[in-house]
């Protein structure tokens, strides 16, 4: 029996989970052997993974740092994962401890932990749901309890939307995320594409197909889709180490091999 | 500390951010990472040329590295590497960097073991936690669910895709009247009746609809049977492929004895819950008030041809079902309209539609009402179809509902006496063969829908020199359990139901379907004769439909009309029964050549043939088991049908006669003039690729 690509992925330790691999990638403990055996598949089929995993969090942390600077101070971050280091409360809370934070996933794991770590922080909830539903993420009393959505928010979706399989409509389900968000709030992606790997993408989809999690890379101009409705901040849609770096180190070496293209965008 | 020293410090400190960077993810900017490593390399400068050394400050560093989540697989491996060299150049004292790693190194591990440590219980905890109450969400849930089936009133059961039951709630127990243990020796279906098991089974076709609402008759184990409300859903599996189907069942037994005893007391018709005679009489008074003046307004009345042969054969109960059934199908018929049914008597229906834009013109409508009867309806195995005689009246200028009502019975008797669709004079069996007759003519619809029934051909023979010339098409029906029963016997059983102006437009259409090869085959014998014949029965010949079904055949046939001819009962179109006359002219209008069978001559007939269109007659068993050949010459007999022949020839028309038997009486008709003849003389009658045989053999 193959669990559908859509199937939120329940509780099961046996079979790896994206966001517990990606813990590992990032140098975090908070993973089974079985996560660990798949980081080191991918890693085999593409030593770079490692470096796409740090990057994505360091544009996280960017991306949340610019958003603050543009006076956000709600975020709602679908598909949070595992809080490893550097969370989005984490980050902005350095800056502004009242700042609000909601967090969304459906693996219950995942859930599970970031209700331990969240436990007392004032300012932040997790939603156990599926983002794919977004009626149930926009009206559930948690999010509606702790955000304000007639003020500008900031939409996370990092390393989200490429696991998001065609049949369950992402481009629909990000319009619906976006209608129900105040004009000036702000859209942040990151997402896979076979354009900046240089191992064949098919190497690393194959890999993770073993996982809880399938991943289906876009192309450039289908992840620019997903912005419908927003308007595209400098630098636009570009590989992840290129969007506003904050010294060499960011970029590190060469963005051919970033793996993702990043973007944030602003809603009319 | 020189500027110099600042210098390499700084250099050092960029070196260690990246080689860290490479391995872990750092959750700081660069600035920040920058300034925390310059502090720990300070603190490692300082410590390294400290007199006296001690190494032990290093071991602080490696926990603080740990702090700071530098946590990478790599991470310690590849700061050693940057930082013994940076150390080695500054003190020159390998003996004290190589001190100073160990104890880093020592501080590291224990911190990190101490940290993987914490997070492996995190994560298991939240393991723990996500298992724990998805199971309780679980155990919640499978209890709400238990307790909404087991509590409920609805007998509810859940079964594999045999149908066997893998669960079952009280109720349904309680509605079957067995123990919960019983179900474990039956399948669904048992607990439906034959008649309504196959709607059941249907729900298990994967590629039906996953869910259904049907009605069907529960078998109770005291033998009651009850109608039910049964809702039917196919679960499926992640794969899509059915796994389980969960079945509910209302009985409404009880509230269905109620209703009917209430509706029966006021409005209702108790069996077809159709109007009685008494309310359906005020709805018309009513309509016929409310209605603007030249608003249209139709009254069918249908009066069901012969009901009692229903009765007869099959019994009260049927005759019940099947009246339901009618009902049915009549408001099938009416279902787009703004219309109003009453049963007004046992076995007579009444129609009020009031006229909207879309609906049909009043023939069509009768003509949907007989399409729809003429559908089998079964009773166990028996396929039964009626006919019926219908009245139809337009609303007249009074708004008089018994004047209305009486002008639609009186259309309705008009109706009956054009003899269309009824079986006059059957209306009580006396003998067992009757009897018989009766049940299987009440089966002979179901035969055709089954495929029973098939066409017969017989050759047709021109006499001068015996070629065969075309054949005669008739229809032959094998019952699953009985004897063949030939086209006479068919025809006869038809016309007793009503079924035959059915028979007729499918005997056209199956045999013109094969015209092509009769032509083909005809053309070889060199004959002008028209090749495929058909013979109408009176009704046939008298159906109002019929000008259309021979169209409709001789389209498909794809050859000309002039190849087909159409015999008509030579009484039915003398008596002016139905349409029979208008029939026969407008079929020869159309091309296709007419003649008059079971032609007996006689002024009146001859006077007939010679006003009409068709040229050709079939003398069809003129003398009974009398054979001209052995009666002498000059017998009445002989002198007579010698002098019928002539005449007939004399107005322009060819004699065909039926049933020849030998040759000897081949010879005598051909000495007498008769054109062409069928009988068993000729061969057996046989399938089409019989006929083609014989033609093929007769060269
Ligand atoms: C690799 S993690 C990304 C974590 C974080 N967004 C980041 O960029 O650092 C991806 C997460 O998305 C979650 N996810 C994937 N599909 C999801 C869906 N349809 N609904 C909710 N969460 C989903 C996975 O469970 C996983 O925790």
């Amino acid at each position: 029996m193959t669990t559908p690509d859509w199937m939120p992925p329940g509780v099961d330790a046996e079979l790896p989970s994206a966001a517990r691999i990606y813990d590992y990638l990032l140098g975090g403990a908070h993973n089974f052997a079985s996560d660990r055996a798949v980081a080191d598949r991918l890693l085999a089929v593409d030593p770079g993974v490692r470096r796409i995993a740090t990057l994505n969090r360091a544009f996280l942390r960017r991306a949340v740092l610019f958003l603050m600077s543009q006076g956000i101070r709600q975020f709602l971050d679908l598909g949070s994962g595992i809080p490893t280091v550097g969370n989005v409360h984490e980050i902005a809370h350095q800056v502004d401890p009242s700042t609000k934070v909601a967090y969304v996933d459906y693996e219950a794991v995942a859930v599970a932990h970031s209700e331990m770590i969240l436990a007392g922080v004032d300012n932040t909830a997790i939603l156990m749901a599926d983002v794919t539903e977004p009626h149930l993420v926009l009206d559930s009393p948690k999010i509606r309890g702790l955000l304000d959505f007639d003020q500008p928010i900031g939409l996370l979706a990092l390393t989200l939307f490429h696991y998001i399989p065609p049949q369950r409509k992402p481009f629909q389900v990000i319009a619906a995320y976006r209608d129900a968000l105040a004009p000036g709030s702000h859209l942040a992606v990151s997402h896979f594409t076979d354009d900046l790997v240089h191992s064949t993408g098919d190497g690393l989809v194959d890999t993770m197909k073993t996982t809880q999690n399938n991943v289906f890379p876009r192309s450039k101009d289908e992840i620019t889709q997903l912005f419908a409705g927003f308007d595209l901040v400098d630098p636009g849609l570009v590989p992840i180490s290129l969007w506003r770096p904050e010294t060499t180190m960011d970029g590190g070496d060469d963005p051919s091999r970033d793996g993702q293209y990043a973007g944030v965008a602003r809603k009319k | 500390m020189s500027s110099q020293g600042r210098d390499e410090r700084v250099a050092l400190a960029r070196t260690w951010a990246r080689a860290i960077g490479s391995t872990v993810y750092v959750p700081m900017s660069a600035v920040e990472l920058h300034e925390y490593l310059l502090d720990l390399i300070t603190t490692l400068f300082d410590t390294v040329a400290a007199e006296p050394f001690t190494a032990a400050p290093a071991a602080e560093l490696g926990r603080r590295l740990v702090r700071a989540k530098f946590t990478g697989h790599e991470t310690l491996q590849q700061s050693i590497a940057v930082l013994s060299d940076a150390l080695l150049a500054e003190s020159g004292s390998a003996d004290r960097v190589v001190a100073m790693m160990g104890e880093l190194a020592a501080g590291y591990a224990e911190a990190i073991r101490g940290w993987t440590l914490d997070q492996q219980e995190e994560v298991k905890r939240a393991l723990l936690d996500a298992t724990r109450r998805s199971e309780a969400e679980l155990r919640e849930s499978e209890n709400r669910f238990r307790e909404v089936v087991t509590s409920s009133a609805l007998g509810i059961a859940i079964t594999d895709l045999e149908g066997k039951f893998l669960q079952t709630n009280p109720a349904l127990a309680e509605i079957i009247g067995c123990k919960p243990a019983d179900f474990e020796q039956r399948v669904l279906t048992d607990l439906f009746s034959v008649a309504t098991r196959g709607q059941v089974a249907n729900a298990f076709r994967a590629d039906g609809p996953d869910r259904m609402i049907t009605k069907a008759e529960l078998v109770k184990d005291d033998g009651d049977e009850v109608w039910a409300n049964v809702a039917l859903s196919l679960l499926r599996d992640d794969d899509d492929a059915p796994s389980y189907l969960v079945a509910m069942v209302q009985d409404n037994s009880e509230l269905e004895l109620l209703q009917r005893q209430i509706e029966t007391l006021t409005s209702k018709d108790g069996l077809t819950g159709m109007h009685n005679r008494q309310f359906f009489k005020s709805r018309v008074e009513s309509v016929l008030g409310r209605a603007a003046p030249g608003h249209a307004i139709t009254l069918l009345h249908i009066d069901i041809d012969n009901f009692s042969v229903v009765n007869h054969g099959f019994g009260y109960e049927a005759g019940d079902e099947l009246l339901v059934s009618i009902a049915d199908k009549l408001q099938r018929v009416f279902a787009d309209e703004k219309a109003e049914f009453g049963r007004i008597d046992g076995d007579e229906f009444a129609v009020l539609v009031e006229n909207g834009p879309t609906t049909p013109s009043t023939e069509d409508m009768i003509r949907a009402v007989h399409a729809e009867l003429a559908e089998p309806v079964y009773l166990g195995e028996h396929g039964i179809a009626v006919g019926a005689s219908i009245g139809a009246v337009g609303r007249l200028w009074s708004t008089d509902a018994v004047e209305f009502f009486g002008a639609a019975q009186s259309a309705l008797r008009k109706a009956k006496r054009s003899g269309l669709r009824q079986w006059s004079d059957y209306d009580k069996p006396e003998d067992a063969t009757e009897k018989a007759d009766f049940e299987r003519a009440a089966m002979l619809a179901g035969a055709f829908e089954t495929g029973e029934v098939t066409l017969d051909y017989s050759p047709v023979v021109r006499l001068s020199d015996r070629k065969g010339v075309g054949v005669l098409a008739g229809v032959v029906w094998q019952p699953r359990d009985a004897e063949v029963i030939a086209h006479d016997d068919c025809v006869r059983l038809a016309e007793l139901t009503g079924l035959s102006v059915q028979v007729g437009p499918w005997l056209l259409g199956e045999a013109c379907g094969h015209l092509p090869i009769w032509q083909a085959l005809a053309a070889t014998a060199n004959a002008k004769e028209s090749v495929l014949r058909v013979r109408l029965s009176r009704a046939q010949s008298a159906d109002g439909d019929l000008v259309a079904a021979v169209n409709e055949a001789v389209a498909r046939s794809a050859v000309g009309p002039e190849f087909l001819q159409i015999a008509f009962d030579t009484s039915a179109v003398a008596e002016g029964l139905g349409t029979a006359p208008d029939n026969l002219f407008t079929v020869a209008s159309n091309g296709v050549r007419v003649a008059l069978h079971s032609f007996r001559g006689g002024p009146l007939e001859l006077d007939l043939l010679a006003g009409s269109e068709a040229r050709s007659v079939v003398l069809t068993d003129v003398f009974g088991d009398v054979r001209p050949p052995q009666r002498s010459a000059d017998s009445a007999l002989v002198l007579g049908t010698v002098e019928l022949v002539r005449a007939v020839a004399r107005i322009g028309a060819e004699v065909c006669v039926d049933g020849v038997r030998d040759e000897e009486e081949a010879a005598w008709w051909s000495d007498h003039g008769v054109h062409t003849a069928t009988g068993l003389v000729f061969g057996d009658p046989g399938d089409v690729h019989d006929m083609m045989a014989r033609f093929s053999d007769a060269g």
